[in-house]
């Protein structure tokens, strides 16, 4: 196994397949958890049926994945579509996990959050809204009218929109399903999410069909499940 | 015959169960860093295996990891 960045820390460069299984005394695949979540959509979730699928991941950073004809893309240069987090969309924004600034997943992520709750508040001082609010919070005060939780939804649903439209330009999906933490909070923000997406692709006919996992927090168990039935040769 | 299936994510780790695409049983442990939470992950998957559903025994398992970009190291 290896990885970019140090994510997952000391199980960098192990071998966790052969370490799980041997406490296990089975079988074990190992994926990037983005690639998972978008192979459980495409077998058992909101991208069943999709000629070119892009997931995206929306938790503590920003994943993504594609499943080309029924294939999910992997390995090799590029990494083949799971470093959509990593998009650069302002080249002097602020700092990212993988040491590069103005990433998507450093501009509009879980962990990103903080940081623009804090920087929204300079110009909505009298919301109530505190410091380490996590999206429910924020959906919470946007729907209730404050003013900083309004900001810091549009800025967050801006950005997936800019980066949702960046990766339609290059691989064309006619389904993205929006999957993770964030995810979850999709009612509040899918609407305007769709409405800023239509603008910004070339074509807005030829816009995405944009979908929310039906349980965000299962689609890369149902993706992993998948692969180690295929371990069995089971389908 | 079984299979497990566990996403190792930053706020937590979700692990499940599954015959076929059924879900058996499922939880959520909260996230405590890297070999924590694979150490967390070993005990629920053996307490599972210890206790096992009438679907029968795990037969294979699967692990997803963020930032891993392949699996071939």
């Amino acid at each position: 196994m290896r990885s970019v960045h140090d994510k997952v820390g000391s199980l960098v460069d192990r071998d966790l397949a052969g370490e799980v299984g041997g406490w296990l005394g089975v079988p074990v695949a190992v994926d990037n958890d983005a690639r998972a979540a978008g192979w459980g959509e495409y077998v058992a979730g909101a991208g069943q049926g999709a000629q070119v699928l892009l997931t995206l991941t929306l938790g503590t950073g920003v994943g993504s994945s594609l499943v080309v004809g029924g294939v999910a893309l992997r390995d090799g240069p590029g990494h083949r579509g799971v470093l959509g987090g990593h998009q650069q969309l302002l080249p002097d924004g602020p700092e990212c996990t993988c040491g590069r600034r103005g990433c998507l997943e450093a501009l509009a992520s879980g962990w990103a959050l903080p940081r623009v709750v804090a920087e929204q508040r300079a110009r909505h001082p009298s919301s109530t809204l505190p410091a380490d609010a996590d999206l429910a919070l924020v959906v919470s005060a946007a729907t209730t009218g404050d003013p900083l939780g309004r900001a810091v939804l549009d800025e967050l649903v801006g950005w997936w929109a800019v980066g949702i439209a960046n990766a339609c330009a290059v691989v064309g999906p006619d389904r993205v399903v929006l999957t993770g933490g964030l995810a979850s909070a999709a009612p509040h923000f899918l609407d305007d999410l769709r409405r800023r997406l239509a603008a910004l692709v070339w074509e807005p006919s030829a816009a995405p069909d944009l979908r929310v996992a039906p349980d965000v927090w299962a689609s890369a168990t149902l993706g992993m499940a998948d692969q180690a039935r295929h371990l069995l040769g089971k389908d | 015959m079984t299979v497990i299936a566990a996403d190792i994510g930053g706020s937590s780790t979700k692990v499940a169960e599954l015959d076929g695409r059924r879900v058996l049983r499922a939880s959520r442990l909260p996230h405590r860093g890297g070999e924590a939470d694979l150490g967390a992950l070993e005990t629920l998957a053996r307490s599972w295996q210890d206790d096992p559903t009438p679907a029968g025994p795990v037969a294979a398992a699967g692990l997803a990891l963020p930032g891993v970009v392949d699996a071939a190291g």
